[in-house]
């Protein structure tokens, strides 16, 4: 009976430690409660075009999150006392404002936006992932809105703000050198090659600190790998030597055994960028020895681009052949490989050779963008040769085998293609009328789709081309208007002042 | 007995167990089990809640690693980590509820006086015993499910065998608890020794076989609706309703639980009439 009696006693003394548990634990479940809610309530409702009462209802749901836990108490407890918990909190409610400027961007208050980025990239600005994504949507906005100027000074402070390793995953922050190399490639472009090197430096400086803090770990096998891909990217001969030591070092770095492959394949990259074709191809070959038939792929490519840097057409394309009939690659591998083998021998004109791998393409994969790609090729290819009438039976034989696809397959974005490509093959042997029906259907069938967009245009092509201009400018105006992706909207829309520049 | 006969058996004896489970005296040892049960659910659930954080957190963490303790991915790993923080419970105050419920029901069987309190006493006595003759069924249970996962995994097999080995192993399982399920009978009713049991059981296993199978099979079905449900906890989470996995749990917990209390009669029910044959 004492016994029985101990078990109240018990309990109570278990509730009593119990409920010495973290109150920060339950608020950042809280927090994650309340942001999940919301983003689910976007997804749920905003599925269908923007509705401004649904888009203000999500915009509640994620407003309630960041003044239930304000930037003002989580984020001075973050700085204060360390406390990660208190970062995580912090952390969700600063997504939860990047949702809410996302939001106006997309129902296309780019103003709104970019005051809903700027605050969260100043209220949670000790908060690293929320400042950098801020300065990055920051600026998308700006770019959305044409002010490229004002974007590329957002750009860098997000690549400067960034980290090399994440501190959460402790993995390396793929986003931060995607930033990096953008704004590397904006300030090279611009002639700016000052600003390009600096922003180098400061990456390889934070590489470097990164390496000296995990000189022991498995991951500064990767740090000296990215620490090479950086370096190669200025081209200097001095910067070339210095990727290649780290590569090197990467290599024998004992705990590199699992990123062996990847030293190798940067190492290839460096000796190609150097212009060293032969120790290019050579890594590219040890880097295919370590290589499973899954990630065989960029090995290969690695080699064959190194073969034709060389002027080795032919030895590229050998490459691509032995990729193409290695067994138990991924699904497309083969497709592609033999594709751009094909391409490479009709350049060097190997022509029967060609001929054979784009119909070797046709006949493994008929559903692919390379088989289409191919059987415009064929064509193309006769009629460059001045022999019409071999074009036409190509042709026809293309327009056979779209046909079948289309009587038989239901996948909306293959049935895109092959109208696309039976539009193409139409024109390619002289019925304009016929592709112009064809492209015109398309665009107006599947608008959303990238081949809708560009059968928009060749049917705007053709119809231009056949001097029926009117056509032609109702179309473009069409996909100025229609068209999902902006810089297709922006190439309609230059198409229609340059046609009306050019007079009636 | 011949099969057609052990099947009649079976089907009779689960029939019966619905009426007797109605008698309120059957219920408390059942009771306590599932109060220990949705306890533990309750604290893993809420794990994160600081009136249990101090134990549960750490405990959830370890065993599914920090992930675990945000939203939703808690409801991800639940039923999971339910089943590992378990399986003490059930295999101790299963067997020793199975050994309450089996005194009971033989003493009713016999027309005999049937003391709730000395039954519940009386089983407790003997569940040392119990639990060392189920050992070769919670070695059973633990290599044909984690042990089998774990050998997959490591010789990295997927897709059709992972299949093929899973059903073959729940085959097993549930065979092998088919023949085992007299255990608790045997051990707290019929006072044998572990090695006497163990020599009893592959005779009263081949006589009582079907009607064994039939009476675990019954109980099974209603189970197996929540078991699928929980299967793949992932699309509650994708449907909006994370909490849903929570609420789904403590619904198969009660079925298993009214399930559970009408196998043991049913096969309390099975051994009166077994023993009495040459």
């Amino acid at each position: 009976m004492s016994r029985l009696r101990m078990v109240p006693a018990l309990a109570a003394l278990v509730l009593l430690v119990s409920g010495c548990g973290k109150g920060e634990l339950w608020t950042r479940w809280r927090a994650e409660r309340a942001l999940w809610k919301a983003h689910r309530l976007e997804t749920r409702i905003l599925s269908n075009p923007m509705d401004s009462t649904r888009v203000d209802r999500v915009m509640r749901a994620y407003r309630r999150v960041t003044v239930t836990f304000p930037a003002t108490r989580w984020v001075p407890r973050w700085t204060t006392s360390g406390d990660s918990l208190a970062r995580d909190i912090a952390q969700v409610s600063g997504k939860a404002m990047l949702h809410m400027g996302d939001l106006e961007a997309r129902r296309g208050r780019l103003d709104a936006a970019r005051e809903v980025y700027d605050e969260a990239a100043v209220a949670y600005g000790p908060v690293w992932p929320i400042a950098f994504e801020s300065r990055i949507a920051l600026a998308e906005a700006l770019e959305a809105a044409d002010d490229s100027a004002a974007a590329v000074t957002d750009w860098e402070s997000a690549a400067r703000l960034g980290r090399v390793v994440d501190p959460d995953s402790l993995a390396i922050s793929e986003r931060t050198f995607a930033v990096a190399q953008r704004v590397m490639s904006f300030h090279r472009d611009a002639g700016r090659i000052t600003s390009a090197d600096s922003l180098r430096d400061a990456m390889v400086g934070a590489i470097d600190q990164a390496l000296h803090a995990r000189a022991d770990d498995s991951l500064a096998v990767q740090l000296w790998i990215r620490r090479a891909e950086v370096l190669v990217g200025r081209g200097r001969p001095s910067d070339l030597a210095e990727a290649s030591t780290s590569l090197y070092r990467a290599l024998g770095d004992p705990l590199g055994g699992a990123s062996a492959r990847d030293a190798m394949l940067a190492l290839g990259e460096t000796w190609l960028a150097a212009g060293v074709t032969d120790s290019a191809v050579s890594w590219a070959r040890h880097a295919e020895e370590h290589s499973a038939p899954f990630e065989l792929e960029a090995a290969v490519d690695l080699e064959a681009r190194a073969w034709i840097a060389a002027g080795r057409t032919d030895s590229a394309a050998a490459a691509l052949d032995r990729l193409a009939d290695t067994r138990h690659l991924p699904v497309g591998v083969s497709t592609r490989a033999r594709y751009r083998e094909a391409v490479l021998l009709e350049n060097a004109e190997r022509v029967e050779l060609a001929r054979s791998a784009y119909h070797s393409v046709i006949a493994s994969d008929p559903l692919s963008q390379e088989a289409f790609d191919s059987m415009e090729r064929l064509v193309r290819e006769h009629t460059r040769r001045g022999e019409p009438e071999f074009a036409e039976e190509e042709a026809r034989r293309g327009l056979d085998l779209v046909d079948r696809t289309l009587a038989t397959v239901r996948d909306p974005e293959v049935r895109a293609r092959a109208r696309l490509t039976r539009g193409r093959l139409l024109a390619l042997i002289g019925d304009d009328r016929g592709a112009q029906e064809e492209f015109e259907g398309l665009w107006r069938d599947c608008p959303g789709l990238p081949e809708g967009a560009q059968a928009g245009f060749e049917a705007a092509a053709l119809a231009d081309h056949l001097n029926d201009r009117a056509r032609a400018v109702s179309l473009y105006e069409a996909i100025a208007m229609r068209a999902p992706a902006p810089a297709t909207r922006d190439s309609a829309r230059r198409a229609v002042e340059r046609l009306r520049r050019s007079g009636p | 007995m011949n099969a057609l006969e052990q099947l009649l058996l079976g089907w009779t004896c689960a029939w019966s167990s619905v009426r007797i489970a109605l008698r309120p005296s059957l219920w408390p040892a059942w009771i306590v089990l599932g109060g220990a049960q949705l306890a533990l659910l309750a604290a893993l659930a809420c794990c994160v809640h600081p009136l249990v954080s101090a134990l549960a957190a750490p405990l959830v963490a370890s065993l599914a690693g920090p992930a675990a303790l945000h939203y939703p991915t808690l409801f991800h790993e639940l039923p999971r980590l339910f089943a590992r923080v378990d399986a003490p419970i059930v295999a101790w105050l299963g067997a020793w509820a199975a050994g309450v419920t089996s005194l009971q029901v033989v003493a009713m069987a016999d027309r005999a006086s049937s003391d709730a309190r000395e039954a519940l006493r009386s089983a407790w006595r003997r569940l040392p015993a119990l639990l060392v003759a189920q050992l070769p069924l919670f070695a059973m249970e633990w290599l044909l499910g984690d042990g089998i996962t774990l050998w997959l995994h490591h010789r990295g097999s997927g897709g059709l065998v992972v299949k093929a080995v899973t059903l073959l192993a729940g085959v097993t399982l549930g065979l092998g608890g088919v023949f085992l399920c007299w255990l608790p009978v045997l051990v707290i009713v019929g006072r044998y020794r572990v090695l006497e049991a163990w020599h009893e059981l592959p005779r009263l296993g081949g006589r009582g076989f079907g009607a064994a199978l039939v009476v675990l099979a019954m109980a099974w079905i209603p189970q197996a609706p929540f078991a699928l449900a929980l299967r793949g906890p992932g699309r509650w989470i994708d449907m909006g309703h994370p909490e849903w996995v929570a609420l789904l749990m403590v619904g198969q917990l009660v079925v298993a639980l009214v399930m559970g209390l009408l196998a043991t009669i049913a096969i309390a029910l099975a051994w009166t009439a077994l023993r009495e044959e040459p």
